[in-house]
C-alpha cells in the first residue's frame, strides 16, 4: 500500500533541518553562545543539568529581543542579521541564517526570556515540539536567556545518538572553552545545577585569557604570532617546541573569532613544528585568521564549523610561516648562516635572488613575555566595535609585534651611535673593516653575513651554550667550580630539600659544592664558574623550584635543571661584551647542536636579508641580481 | 649672576663636576650643573644625589646669582672656546656665554629644583696624606664587588683609628687587604663601606702630594683637597667578617718575580677567554711554576718560570683575571704566593713591604674536577 504524496507539515521539515543544525547539548550550546555574542553581551552565564540534555540555560547581558519579535525569532529563516544572500559574504556575525532557534524549538521545549533596553519590562515566549505559545511578561535586567529542555525528548531516534551525560558534559566544556579563549574581554561563568564550575573574568589580555583556559605553564611558553601576507593575517598564540601534548585538543583555530576546523592548518601547524617535536607531540596553537573579503565562504556546513577557503595553499602557507617565524624568528635561516663560508665581512653579496617569500615578510622576534591587549581597546564591549568591515568578527589581537620596532630603532642616529660606542671601542673607519661583531644596546650581537644582517640574542645564544655544556658535564667533563670565601646558607623548605636530596650528584656535575647543614639548610660553598647570578643563593632555590614546578620523569626534571642553570648563568641583556666574548659565544653558539633556539625554545637568532633592507628603503633590485 | 672666569679654568672646573653628573637620570634636574656666584665666590655643584661633588672656583663675580645648566652643553661649549676669558651672564631663564667674538645663549633649568646637598657640619673632621689615601684606594679597589645583589661588598670597607688606616675588599672570591700605620689623631674609630663610584672619583680628584681632609659622619661621608668637596653617601653595613676567613696557617711559601709571573700569566691566558670559564692551572713543583690553560675547544697553553719553592708539590685553579688583578696591582719585583692546600685560599704579598705595612691579597681556588 502506498501513501499519497503531501507536503510535509511545517513542524516536521523543521524537524527534519533541525537534525543538521542540532545533533547534542552542543551543537545548541555552540548556537546559543553565537546568538549571545552577535547581541553584543558581554557576559555570558551557562547554567546546564544532565549533561545538557536535561538543561541548558543560557543569559546574556546583550541588546535583547523586542517583544514583537519574539515569536520572529522562533520562525525558520527569520533573522535580523541579514536581508539578502549577498549579504553572508559580508556578514560580520556569526549567525545568518535565521535558523537556528527554529530548529532547537523544534526538538525540545525552549523559552526566551529578554528585555530590550528601551522597554520596561521583560517578555517570555515558550515554544513546545515547535508550537509557541502566547507572549507573556516577565522579569529580567537588560539581555536574554534562552532555556532548553528536554532535548530530543520527543524525538527517540535522535536521543539515541546522544552520548552518556558525562560525555556530553565534556563535549560541552569544551567547547565554552572555545569561546571562552576567543573572547578575552568578556566575563564568562559556568554552572552545573547550580554549583559554579568556572568563571572567567573579563580581560584585556589575551595570553591571561589563554592562561586560565591552558594553565600556566602553557601560557607562559607561548609566544605571539603575527603575520600578514596579501590582505591575510595570522595572529594568535603558540607554544614553543618545549611544551608539546599528546594530541590536538590544544588547538584553537578561528576564522575572525568563529571557531573553525580546517586540515590543511592543521598539517601546517604540524609542519611548523615537524623539526621540534617528535612524531605524536603536538603544540599547543591559538589562531585567528582573517582573509580578504570574498576568499572564504562560510555556508558550506550545517554547523558553519568548516569553511571554505578559495585558496588553501594561501592558508597554509601563512600558518606554516607565520608559526615558525614566531618560534624561529626565521624559518630557513639554517642554511643561510652555515658558519665560516657565510660569516665573510665584506663578502659581495651573493647573487641569488633572496628566498621566494621569505622577503615578504616580517622578520620578527616573539616577544615572548610582552603581554598584549585584546583589539577593541578600551573595554566598551568588542562588538559593535569589533567587528572588521572586511566581514568576519575581528580577531582579538589587533596589536602589532614583530620586527617594525627593531627596524626603527636601528635607523635612528642616536641608536647607530650607541651601536658604535657600546663596545667601548673607538670605530675609526679602518677599524671598522676588521669588526665582525656590534652589540646593540647591550642585548644583541649584530654581524654581517652574506647577504644581509644577523641579530644574535645575547641572553638566548648564552643559555643555548651553557645548557649544552651543562648537559655535557653530566657525561664527564665537569664544570669548574669557584670557592667561595664566605660559605653560603641556604634555608630550603620540606619539598626543596627533599628535590634537592634527589638532584644533589646534578648539583655537584654542575660544579656546585654544597653541604647539608641541618634539616632545611644547605652550605654552598663553591659555585660553578660560569654562574653569573647568584642572588645571595636564590638560584638554588630557583633550580629546585624549577624541578619541582612539575611532575615528569627523571631526565625531563634534570632537563628543566640544566634549563634553570643555564638561564642563571647566562649573560643577561643590558650586560655589556667585549669584541672577543661576542665572537666566542658566536663561535661557541654554532658548536652547539641547535644554534637556533634556546633550550625554552626562543628564537637566538633572526636574520634579515639584503632584499628585505633594499625593500624597505623603497630601493629597486634589479630582477635576478 | 654675572661672571668672568679664564677658560681653561672654567673648562677643567665643568668637566670634573660633569663626572659626577649621572648618565642617565629620571630627575632632569641631575643632568645639570648648579653655578653659584656669591659673597664667597663661584662654585659648581652636581650630584646624582648618592655622590656630589662641589668646586669652589677663582672668578671675578660683577653680580650673585644660581643657574642650573645641562652639564653636557656647557662643558662641550666652554671646552672649545679660546683660551681667554669668558663672561658667564645669567638671562631670563638661560645663560650667555660670550669669550672672544663668540657668543652662546643657552637655557637653563630652574635651580630652586637642585637638590639641597649636605652640609660639612657634625661630623669629625681629621687629615691624611692624599697620595697615601689614593696609593691605598688603588691596591684594595680592583676585588671590590660587581654584585649588586650584596650591597655591603660594593665598596671599599675602611678602617680607621689613631694608629692606622686599614682597607679591605672583597667580592667573596677573592679579597685585597691594606692597613698602614698613619697617626690620625682620631677621637673615634671608623668602620665605614666606601661605594666604588665615590672611590673612582677619589682616584680621579686625589692629588699625589698634599693634603686629603676626611669626614665622617653617620650615613655620610666628605673628602675635601684643595678646592674640591666630594660628598658620598656611605653604605650600610655590615662589612662580611673577614678577619675570620683570612687563613693564618699558609705555610708554604713560594717567591716568585712579579713581573715574570704577570706576563706568564697574561700570555696563558689569552685561551682562558671564555665567557665560561678563566680557569688557570698552576703547577708547583720544586723551584718551578708551570702555567697551564686547556680548553677542550680552544686548544692548550703551558708556560714555566723560575720560582723558589720547597714544599710539597702542589697543583691549584685560579680564575686567571683574578690573578692578573693581584698581580698588577703589587707594587714590588718579589712576592711571596703562600699555600696550605689545594681547596684552601691562597695568598699573594709583596716580598718587602714598609716598616708596619700589611698588604696581601686572597684568593679562592677555581677548581675543575677532572
Ligand atoms: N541572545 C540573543 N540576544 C538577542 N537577539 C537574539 C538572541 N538570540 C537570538 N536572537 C535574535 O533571534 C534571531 C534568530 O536567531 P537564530 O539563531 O535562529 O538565527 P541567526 O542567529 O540569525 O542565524 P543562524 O541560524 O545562522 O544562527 C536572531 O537573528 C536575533 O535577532
Ligand atoms: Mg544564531
Amino acid at each position: 500500500m502506498r501513501s499519497a504524496i503531501r507536503p510535509l507539515a511545517p513542524e516536521t521539515i523543521n524537524r527534519i533541518a533541525a537534525g543538521e543544525v542540532v545533533e547534542s547539548p552542543g551543537s545548541v550550546l555552540k548556537e546559543l553562545i553565537e546568538n549571545s555574542l552577535d547581541a553584543g553581551a558581554t557576559r555570558i552565564e551557562l547554567e546546564f543539568a544532565g549533561g545538557g540534555i536535561n538543561l541548558l540555560k543560557l543569559s546574556d547581558d546583550g541588546h535583547g529581543i523586542p517583544r514583537e519579535e519574539l515569536s520572529e525569532a522562533l520562525e525558520r529563516h527569520s533573522t535580523s542579521k541579514i536581508r539578502e544572500l549577498t549579504d553572508i559574504e559580508d556578514t560580520g556575525t556569526l549567525g545568518f541564517r535565521g535558523e537556528a532557534l527554529a530548529a532547537i524549538a523544534s526538538v525540545s521545549l525552549l523559552e526566551i526570556c529578554s528585555r530590550v533596553e528601551e522597554d520596561d519590562s521583560a517578555w517570555a515566549i515558550t515554544s513546545r515540539g515547535g508550537t509557541v505559545e502566547q507572549v507573556r511578561p516577565a522579569a529580567r535586567a537588560r539581555g536574554t536567556s534562552v532555556t532548553v529542555r528536554e532535548l530530543f525528548g520527543d524525538v527517540p531516534v535522535r536521543r539515541k545518538f546522544l552520548k552518556s551525560e558525562t560525555a556530553e558534559k565534556r563535549r560541552l566544556q569544551s567547547l565554552w572553552h572555545t569561546y571562552v579563549l576567543a573572547w578575552p574581554e568578556l566575563a564568562f561563568i559556568l554552572r552545573e545545577e547550580g554549583r559554579e564550575l568556572s568563571h572567567y573574568p573579563a580581560t584585556t589580555d589575551m595570553r591571561e585569557r589563554a592562561r586560565q583556559i591552558l594553565g600556566d605553564t602553557t601560557a607562559r611558553h607561548m609566544v605571539e604570532v603575527d603575520m600578514e601576507s596579501e590582505g591575510y593575517r595570522l595572529t594568535g598564540l603558540a607554544t614553543l617546541p618545549l611544551i608539546s601534548r599528546g594530541n590536538r585538543s590544544h588547538q584553537f583555530l578561528y576564522l575572525g573569532r568563529r571557531p573553525i576546523a580546517d586540515g590543511s592548518v592543521s598539517h601546517a601547524i604540524s609542519q611548523a613544528y615537524s623539526e621540534m617535536l617528535v612524531p605524536g607531540r603536538f603544540p599547543a596553537t591559538v589562531l585567528f585568521l582573517e582573509t580578504p573579503p570574498g576568499l572564504v565562504d562560510v555556508n558550506v556546513h550545517p554547523a558553519k564549523r568548516e569553511v571554505r577557503f578559495r585558496d588553501s595553499r594561501r592558508i597554509h602557507h601563512i600558518v606554516n610561516r607565520g608559526l615558525k617565524s614566531a618560534i624561529h624568528g626565521e624559518g630557513d635561516l639554517g642554511q643561510l648562516l652555515a658558519r665560516d663560508s657565510d660569516l665573510l665581512l665584506g663578502a659581495p653579496r651573493s647573487g641569488r635572488a633572496a628566498e621566494g617569500d621569505a622577503q615578504k615578510e616580517i622578520f620578527g622576534r616573539p616577544v615572548v613575555d610582552a603581554p598584549f591587549t585584546g583589539g577593541s581597546g578600551g573595554g566598551s564591549p568588542a562588538h559593535s566595535s569589533g567587528h572588521l568591515p572586511g566581514g568576519k568578527p575581528a580577531s582579538p589581537l589587533n596589536t602589532r609585534v614583530g620586527g617594525s620596532g627593531l627596524f626603527m630603532s636601528l635607523s635612528t642616529g642616536e641608536d647607530a651611535e650607541e651601536i658604535a660606542n657600546s663596545s667601548g671601542v673607538n670605530v675609526n673607519d679602518e677599524q671598522r673593516e676588521e669588526r665582525l661583531f656590534w652589540q646593540l644596546h647591550n642585548t644583541f650581537i649584530l654581524t654581517q653575513i652574506r647577504g644581509g644582517l644577523v641579530i644574535i640574542d645575547q641572553h638566548n645564544a648564552h643559555e643555548r651554550v651553557l645548557f649544552d655544556e651543562a648537559r655535557a658535564a653530566l657525561d664527564g667533563e665537569k664544570m669548574g667550580c669557584q670557592r667561595l670565601l664566605f660559605p653560603h646558607t641556604v634555608e630550603l623548605d620540606a619539598n626543596e630539600m627533599a628535590a634537592w636530596q634527589e638532584q644533589a650528584s646534578l648539583f655537584s656535575d654542575l660544579g656546585f659544592l654544597i653541604e647539608e647543614f641541618g634539616d632545611h639548610t644547605l652550605s654552598v660553598v663553591g659555585i660553578p664558574d660560569s654562574l653569573r647570578r647568584w642572588d645571595d643563593g636564590q638560584v638554588i632555590r630557583d633550580i629546585l623550584d624549577d624541578v619541582l614546578a612539575e611532575t615528569g620523569g627523571i631526565t625531563e626534571k634534570r632537563d628543566r635543571a640544566l634549563m634553570s642553570f643555564a638561564c642563571k648563568s647566562a649573560i643577561k641583556a643590558g650586560e655589556g661584551m667585549r669584541d672577543e666574548e661576542m665572537r666566542h659565544l658566536v663561535d661557541q653558539l654554532f658548536g652547539t647542536g641547535n644554534p637556533y633556539t634556546c633550550p625554552h625554545g626562543r628564537p637566538i637568532v633572526i636574520r634579515i636579508s639584503m632584499d628585505e633592507l633594499e625593500k624597505r628603503f623603497h630601493r629597486t633590485v634589479p630582477e635576478g641580481n | 649672576m654675572k661672571i668672568t672666569i679664564s677658560q681653561p679654568e672654567l673648562s677643567r672646573l665643568a668637566s670634573m663636576a660633569g663626572n659626577v653628573v649621572p648618565n642617565k637620570s629620571t630627575l632632569p634636574i641631575l643632568s645639570t650643573i648648579l653655578l653659584n656666584a656669591s659673597g664667597e665666590g663661584l662654585s659648581l655643584s652636581a650630584t646624582d644625589l648618592d655622590l656630589s661633588i662641589v668646586i669652589k672656583a677663582d672668578a671675578e663675580i660683577e653680580s650673585h646669582g644660581t643657574v642650573a645648566i645641562p652639564a653636557k652643553r656647557f662643558s662641550d661649549i666652554v671646552r672649545k672656546l679660546d683660551s681667554v676669558d669668558v663672561v658667564l651672564e645669567q638671562k631670563e631663564g638661560s645663560l650667555s656665554i660670550s669669550c672672544g667674538r663668540a657668543h652662546f645663549q643657552i637655557s637653563t633649568m630652574d635651580a630652586e629644583d637642585f637638590p639641597k646637598l649636605p652640609g660639612t657640619q657634625g661630623v669629625e673632621t681629621f687629615v691624611a696624606p692624599s697620595g697615601t689615601f689614593k696609593n691605598m684606594i688603588r691596591r684594595t679597589r680592583f676585588a671590590v664587588s660587581q654584585d649588586l645583589a650584596r650591597p655591603s661588598m660594593n665598596g671599599i670597607f675602611m678602617e680607621l683609628n689613631s694608629g692606622n688606616i686599614t682597607m679591605v675588599a672583597t667580592d667573596g672570591h677573592r679579597l685585597s687587604f691594606y692597613k698602614k700605620p698613619e697617626d690620625l689623631q682620631l677621637d673615634n674609630d671608623y668602620g665605614v663601606i666606601i661605594p666604588s663610584k665615590a672611590l673612582d672619583q677619589l682616584m680621579r680628584l686625589l692629588p699625589d702630594d698634599g693634603d686629603l681632609e676626611i669626614g665622617i659622619g653617620d650615613n655620610q661621608s666628605f673628602f675635601k683637597t684643595g678646592d674640591i668637596h666630594l660628598f658620598t653617601r656611605l653604605i650600610e653595613g655590615p662589612f662580611p667578617n673577614y678577619q675570620q676567613v683570612v687563613p693564618k696557617g699558609n705555610s708554604k711559601t713560594m717567591s716568585i718575580n712579579k713581573d715574570a709571573l704577570l706576563v706568564a700569566t697574561d700570555r696563558v691566558a689569552t685561551l682562558a677567554a671564555s665567557l665560561t670559564t678563566r680557569q688557570i692551572k698552576l703547577i708547583i713543583q720544586k723551584d718551578q711554576l708551570a702555567l697551564e690553560v686547556a680548553n677542550s675547544e680552544i686548544g692548550k697553553a703551558r708556560e714555566e718560570i723560575e720560582a723558589a719553592y720547597d714544599e710539597e708539590e702542589m697543583m691549584v685553579g685560579y680564575n686567571a683575571t683574578y690573578l692578573l688583578d693581584v698581580l698588577k696591582n703589587m707594587d714590588c719585583e718579589e712576592i711571596n704566593f703562600k699555600l696550605d692546600r689545594p681547596d684552601n685560599a691562597g695568598i699573594i704579598e709583596p716580598a718587602e713591604l714598609e716598616d708596619g705595612e700589611e698588604y696581601f691579597s686572597l684568593l679562592m681556588p677555581l677548581k675543575l674536577s677532572d
